[in-house]
């Protein structure tokens, strides 16, 4: 196991920490990979790595399941560090929405879209493909707080701008909203007959 | 220093302890054990509940500060379960079985850390034991070493016999841990390193004796039992680790632990020691296992809790590295 010999051979290196986080991570054990993220992510001295690596970190532990307050920390921890990038609001808002805390789920994906102000480095984050995934997390939070008029915009704003971004469960999933909110419309109209 | 990387620059081999996630009652495989039996060789992996945090660096530590026992937050024990596998000639794993308690494992534990931790495998009289420590007995959490005796089959292990090793008289410690089965000593554990002292127990529930020896080096610091202690050369050889226990600027806890190898005489006197070392460089790493195969020496040792991992090494390069 190549990863494995190259980080003993070179302890103290983000990079080969990395690896066989990665390593780990993709053979399922998420403990490991936490070690290794970490380490990776307190040596580095490539800040995106640092950010990516906390980031995969808190992934480990939402994997685990029931450890809440460790995956919320360690994207704190990247938000903090990086406050400039997206990646860690989505996730933070993603986190929010899971425990139905709509006004947090909110928030934080209106600080992530705030960072679309400047250019944005790309980073190797899959889990992460764009802009469009931090509009749909306020529009799904936006109806929740009782914001119908933004949260409708919002959807909208999906199908005219972001349509070709989007992958088949968000498209079915915006098309749903879209039929729901125009429903409950319908209904207002007629309400008001 | 480095101590794998040492081996690996004189021929030696590292290889992860794996077993199958969706087999496992928890996130973290670590401190594993390994006994050559019949040049087979079996290592028990402990398999933990928890995930341990620890911002090594302090750069990005929890909010419960730089070193966390990452439990589900529905359950707040730290539970233990062990897992007996059998690897090949390339330290592969074979097989696997969970090792079955169930005819022990009858009761309700009173304490947060449950089960039977860091294991240490020895071979006395033909049979194979697994020897570690338990707290769970009481809400208080005394820890004394318990002895299970494993018997083996096509399906799986499991413990046949289980006792719980009582202190020397009067008995009184809180915590008893880290003692050392001694390989072809039936029974007999070493207590303490430095100064060395050994005890005798005895299954049928007779008392504990304690067989003190004249060999202290007052320069060494305070040395915790690890891996178990072989008969090597004209004498024994064994892991040992010593721990710096300390606190953050905010006073929260933090650790490192160090290794080193000690070597005695057949009378356990004279003992020699290895400078300290690190496995991998990181803070938290644990040897529970030593045993000879062939020409090498097998290692097995934790790393933050998380991750289980043998090493083999020639005996000769150990012998230099002790001797240097």
């Amino acid at each position: 196991m190549n990863e494995l010999i190259e980080f003993s051979l070179d302890t103290e290196n983000a990079e080969k920490n990395y690896n066989l986080a990665k390593w780990y991570e993709t053979e399922g054990h998420n403990a490991p990979a936490h070690t290794y993220y970490l380490r990776a992510s307190e040596r580095s001295k490539d800040d995106m790595l640092a950010y990516q690596c906390l980031i995969r970190a808190s992934f480990c532990y939402k994997n685990q399941g029931s450890r809440d307050s460790t995956e919320k920390i360690l994207l704190e921890n990247a938000l903090t560090f990086l406050p400039e990038r997206p990646e860690a609001y989505y996730f933070l808002s993603v986190f929010y929405e899971r425990k139905q805390e709509w006004q947090n789920a909110y928030i934080y994906a209106s600080l992530g879209l705030r960072c679309y102000g400047k250019k944005i480095a790309s980073m190797n984050l899959p889990e992460y493909s764009g802009k469009h995934l931090l509009i749909f997390q306020k529009a799904v939070s936006s109806w929740w707080w009782g914001k119908s008029k933004e949260c409708r915009e919002l959807f909208q704003s999906l199908m005219d701008n972001h349509w070709d971004q989007l992958d088949e469960n968000y498209k079915k999933s915006v098309k749903d909203n879209m039929n729901f909110l125009n429903s409950q419309t319908r209904l207002k109209k007629f309400n008001r007959m | 220093m480095n101590f794998v990387k040492f081996c690996l620059d004189n021929g030696g081999t590292i290889k992860p302890l794996l077993i199958s996630p969706q087999d496992l009652s928890g996130p973290s495989l670590t401190n594993p054990s390994v006994l050559v039996t019949d040049n087979k060789i079996l290592v028990n992996i402990r398999n933990v509940n928890y995930t341990l945090y620890h911002s090594e660096l302090s750069r990005f530590e929890h909010m419960w500060g730089p070193l966390s026992y990452v439990h589900p937050e529905n359950d707040m024990h730290l539970r233990t379960v062990n897992y007996i596998a059998e690897l090949n000639d390339d330290l592969d794993i074979e097989y696997y079985s969970k090792l079955n308690t169930s005819k022990f494992d009858t009761y309700q534990p009173k304490w947060e850390f449950v089960g039977l931790e860091d294991v240490r495998l020895i071979e006395w009289n033909d049979k194979i034991y697994a020897i570690g420590v338990r707290r769970d007995l009481d809400t208080k959490g005394t820890g004394r070493m318990e002895l299970s005796e494993l018997e083996f089959s096509d399906k799986e292990v499991k413990e046949v016999f289980r006792y719980r090793i009582p202190g020397p008289p009067p008995d009184n410690e809180y915590c008893m841990k880290n003692c050392t089965p001694i390989e072809n000593k039936p029974f007999h554990l070493l207590k303490w390193t430095n100064p060395t002292c050994l005890m005798k127990f005895d299954p049928s529930g007779k008392e504990t004796k304690v067989f003190e020896t004249t060999s202290y080096d007052s320069t060494k610091k305070d040395m915790r039992g690890g891996s178990q202690v072989i008969e090597f050369k004209d004498g024994y050889l064994t892991l040992v680790h010593e721990t710096d226990l300390y606190n953050s600027e905010q006073g929260r806890k933090n650790a490192t632990y160090m290794h080193r190898f000690v070597y005695w005489d057949k009378n356990f006197k004279n003992q020699k020691f290895s400078k300290l070392f690190s496995f991998l460089n990181a803070k938290i790493e644990f040897c529970c296992g030593l045993a000879k195969y062939n020409d090498n020496f097998l290692i097995t040792f934790g790393m933050q809790d998380n991750a289980a991992y043998i090493l083999k090494v020639a005996q000769n390069i150990v012998e230099e590295f002790l001797n240097e």
